[in-house]
């Protein structure tokens, strides 16, 4: 998939036609701006740019952020995010000016194929530090009162507990085995098959499913 | 929230912060290695922020160096960020943490900012904890957390909210004794029949129809016993709900805004309406059930004991048993109904979903993989429903065997008692009759302690309200006063939340009869500097005043009823046009209904409609058009001659010829009345007197159109935004 190319020009030419109508009638300069700049930015949104070892450089900034290197133009603390988190934790991230307006910078298509291993890393970080989902690997202990279920579990971020409202949607069924669950906090847990429990811990659960 | 958790001296020795005062203290949780972690903490004086790892310090900074902390909120996580006054630094990530901090954490990394810039003021957090910090135990809207603290507060206070009733209580129980006291009766008079007149055939005729007469008569007082009982514990249960329901809805009503807005309406509305509830359920259902078949239970230990001891503690053997296997079933229920019902849940939304998107479904031809999806999912409820129907067909049985049990070693025990001659036969039969008597209760006890620690949960969250502290403005003394439309803003902040400020420094002064347009980006603090206005919040600091007296001092009520409000979304409630326009002056005549409905251009459209003024409007009534609505809503808001007019976005859904006939007539109406505009379309303030741009918490910009206009500020560019999008719009079209 290649980048994608600017789109034939007929919403452009409209704009521009009522750009000139309106500065014409209200006769202030620096209106003519301010559309133009809107005219760009439509613009903007519509291109998909792809971000890889050639253009773009990632360096680690010393408090722990990356800072990118495109196109001539330095982004700081730029922000990266994963389009499909939950299926493809390393194709299609989309890096994001640091702003509150975070308009996005570029994308990238695969991280593993499009950066060097060093790179890879620094915007790995990035992306483990955004998304925080403990993968349950163990239920220690699962109690149910007064309406909460009690669940002190083992993760891959160590051993925790949390609670969640029982008849509140809680547990989200992703797939046939796959399941998230959202605590009382609203941090979410994921156990990515059911199956691989052991039947008591299964039976544990699936008064909760 | 907590904001200042306290740490051992040890440990603040050992991160050299003990002799520094602690401002705000709290744990994080995630480390930058993807690990829980423990015992760490975000400390902030009043001159450093220092991050603790256990005993470790890993990161220390002046404040004096830092430009701005800042809680930036990540997918299901968090991170506090330093920013420093050198732009030449990078920003630093001094902490991560899970949702559980990230509350705290933004009121303290505003906190610290406010210190770094050398406000000494202390951000406070006024958000209740989602489960408790010391046992995780979940708190549903409330404060004390009853793992920790013991019910014996929540029981406590139970005592207090019973006292009243105490008289009634009373003869309930009376009640029930004499209910348990006939139903014990019962197998002494057959014990007595059986004895006397049938063992050695020596009764008559007349024995028989003794018997038979008593035994009718004890049935009957029983069930008249158990009607009063119901009926008195019913309206005791029902009272008691009442009187809360009604307790709690004047003390909303009372509270602040913000104790009503920090917490979502359904809840209030639950607490109000099914907390209530649960307590009544518990009293009419439960108390009245249970009390009477363990006073039942008791009586019949007694009467045991006094015929036999060592049968009755023989027939006690399996008590044990039954408890443990009733824990077992009452588990075992739950699960399985929870199961069952959330199948049932599925497949419900399931074909709802379904249904609703039918045109879809249908429009993608997709009605086969509907099918086979649905199929799936009845077959999966079908499967929980069938495996339920044969627990329960084939448990049920058994357990209703092992309720039984003790009554086989009773019987065994007894008979032998009987062929010693230590026991008549009609002794054992009615010693038996009290084994069953003795077990019944004992399967309820089970369910007993459950709902007993719902109805607990109920109480507390019902007291949760009950006790919380009024509006601090209460203290002082509010008086009725008339205003008259002059207005005064000295030095006004505030924010919804204390860490986090929408008006500052907000100086303000306008002369009775002007009009103020209010102008300024979506979220810049319009609506917020009105609701101050109407005194619906207090402000956090300077003041603000009506005709030089301080709005904190007047009664609310006297205030609201000399303001006039429409605001952007019409509120209209259940009843006629009629009922809704004179809301607020329930006398008005008809002749001053017309004459509002006039100025709101209102009259005409009211009276092309059926029912003309008494047409019903509200949830179920007449649709209105938004246009409509808000001319409705006007109409209302100038009939009682208010002082001070506030119209928020109140003409939005006019047409420009409508709220041009709406504003001359208003304007005309209004002469001597203060009137405080918002607008998005700027033409809507054309006539204002003065404008006041709100941006960035404070006032930008003030002046006359024309002034603002010459400025070429941010008013000018907001105007020729606006100019130019019609244009584009207008001719592109």
């Amino acid at each position: 998939m290649g980048p994608m190319g600017r789109p034939p020009g007929g919403g452009r030419a409209r704009f521009d036609r009522a750009a000139q109508n309106s500065s014409m009638g209200l006769q202030a300069p620096h209106q003519e701006i301010d559309l133009e700049k809107m005219d760009e930015e439509s613009e903007q949104m519509l291109i998909l740019r792809y971000l890889n070892q050639d253009n773009a450089a990632f360096t680690r900034t010393e408090g722990g952020f990356l800072d990118l290197k495109t196109d001539g133009k330095l982004y700081q603390k730029v922000q990266v995010i994963r389009m499909f988190p939950n299926t493809d934790k390393n194709r299609y991230l989309s890096v994001r000016e640091g702003t509150e307006r975070a308009r996005e910078i570029g994308v990238i298509n695969d991280l593993k194929k499009d950066f060097d291993r060093a790179t890879g890393r620094a915007i790995e970080e990035q992306l483990n530090v955004r998304y925080f989902t403990p993968v349950i690997t163990k239920l220690l202990s699962v109690k149910e009162e007064s309406g909460y279920a009690y669940f002190v579990v083992m993760t891959d971020y160590g051993e925790c507990r949390f609670a969640f409202r029982t008849n509140n949607n809680a547990v989200v069924k992703l797939s046939e085995n796959r399941i998230f669950i959202q605590d009382l906090e609203n941090n979410r847990f994921e156990i990515p098959d059911i199956r691989k429990l052991s039947v008591k811990e299964q039976r544990k659960l699936d008064m909760f499913l | 929230m907590k904001l200042l958790y306290s740490l051992p001296e040890e440990r603040r020795r050992q991160l050299r912060v003990d002799a520094e005062e602690f401002w705000y203290c709290v744990p994080y949780d995630l480390s930058e290695e993807q690990n829980f972690v423990s015992d760490s903490y975000v400390i902030v004086t009043k001159e450093r922020i220092v991050v603790s790892r256990q005993d470790e310090v890993v990161f220390e900074a002046n404040l004096r160096d830092c430009k701005q902390i800042v809680c930036e909120s990540l997918i299901n996580n968090g991170i506090l960020t330093v920013w420093w006054k050198d732009a030449e630094r990078t920003p630093v990530r001094i902490a991560r943490f899970s949702m559980r901090w990230l509350v705290p954490f933004s009121y303290i990394a505003r906190g610290a900012t406010m210190l770094s810039q050398g406000n000494l003021h202390k951000v406070v957090s006024r958000e209740l904890d989602n489960t408790c910090p010391k046992c995780g135990y979940a708190l549903p809207g409330i404060r004390v957390c009853p793992h920790c603290n013991g019910r014996q507060e929540t029981l406590r206070k139970m005592r207090e909210l019973c006292r009243p009733y105490i008289p009634r209580f009373l003869l309930v129980t009376a009640l029930m004794v004499l209910g348990s006291i006939v139903s014990i009766a019962v197998p002494k008079v057959q014990q007595q029949f059986i004895d006397s007149a049938l063992l050695d055939r020596q009764g008559g005729m007349s024995d028989v129809l003794v018997f038979v007469a008593v035994m009718l008569l004890l049935t009957v007082l029983s069930i008249v016993i158990t009607i009063a009982s119901n009926w008195y514990s019913t309206v005791l249960g029902a009272g008691m709900s009442y009187d809360l329901r009604a307790k709690m809805f004047q003390k909303i009503q009372r509270l602040s805004l913000s104790f009503v807005q920090e917490r979502k309406p359904g809840e209030l509305m639950n607490r109000i309406v099914s907390d209530t509830v649960q307590i009544r359920r518990f009293l009419e259902g439960i108390f009245s059930d249970i009390c009477a078949q363990l006073f039942k239970m008791v009586g019949a230990m007694i009467v045991m004991a006094l015929i036999d001891v060592k049968l009755l503690l023989w027939s006690l053997v399996f008590a044990p048993v039954v408890l443990l296997g009733s824990m077992l079933m009452d588990k075992q229920m739950r699960t399985r109904f929870r199961r069952e019902r959330n199948k049932s849940d599925v497949l419900n939304s399931q074909l709802q979903d379904v249904i609703s998107g039918m045109s879809v479904v249908k429009s993608f031809g997709k009605e086969q993989e509907e099918s086979v999806r649905f199929q799936h999912v009845a077959e999966d409820n079908t499967r929980v429903q069938i495996s339920n129907n044969v627990f329960f067909a084939c448990v049920m049985p058994c357990f209703v065997f092992v309720l039984g049990l003790g009554v086989y070693v009773a019987t065994y025990f007894g008979g032998l008692r009987v062929l010693d001659n230590g026991m008549t036969p009609g002794m054992l039969m009615q010693f038996v009759s009290y084994v069953s008597m003795m077990y019944a209760p004992l399967n309820g006890l089970v369910r007993f302690s459950r709902i007993f620690s719902q109805m607990l949960t109920s109480m507390e969250r019902i007291y949760d309200i009950l006790d919380e502290p009024e509006d601090s403005g209460e203290t002082r003394e509010r008086k009725a006063y008339a205003i008259d439309g002059d207005i005064e803003f000295r030095n006004v902040t505030f924010g919804y939340k204390t860490y986090e400020p929408v008006l500052t420094h907000i100086d303000l002064t306008v002369k009775k009869g002007e009009m103020i347009g209010l102008v300024g980006a979506s979220g810049s603090g319009k609506t917020t500097l009105i609701n101050l206005l109407m005194g619906l919040y207090e402000v956090d600091d300077g003041e603000l005043y009506l005709n030089g007296k301080n709005i904190a001092e007047i009664d609310r009520n006297s205030l609201h009823s000399q303001i006039g409000v429409v605001l952007q979304e019409t509120f209209l409630f259940n009843g006629t046009i009629l009922d809704n326009i004179r809301y607020a002056k329930p006398d008005a005549t008809y002749d001053e209904i017309i004459r509002a409905a006039k100025a709101a251009n209102a009259h005409d459209f009211i009276c092309r409609t059926p029912d003309g003024y008494e047409t019903y409007v509200g949830e179920r009534g007449y649709t209105l058009s938004g246009g409509e609505r808000q001319r409705i809503a006007i109409a209302r808001a100038v009939l009682n001659q208010p002082k001070l007019l506030i119209l928020d976005e109140a003409t939005s859904s006019l047409d420009t010829e409508s709220e041009y006939l709406v504003q001359k007539a208003l304007d005309r109406l209004m002469e001597n009345c203060t009137t405080f505009a918002i607008a998005h379309r700027l033409s809507t303030l054309r006539s204002a007197d003065r404008l006041v741009v709100i941006d960035g918490h404070r006032i930008a910009e003030i002046g006359t159109h024309e002034e603002l206009l010459q400025k070429k500020g941010i008013y000018y560019g907001l105007v020729m935004a606006q100019l130019q999008m019609s244009k584009v719009t207008g001719e592109a079209s």
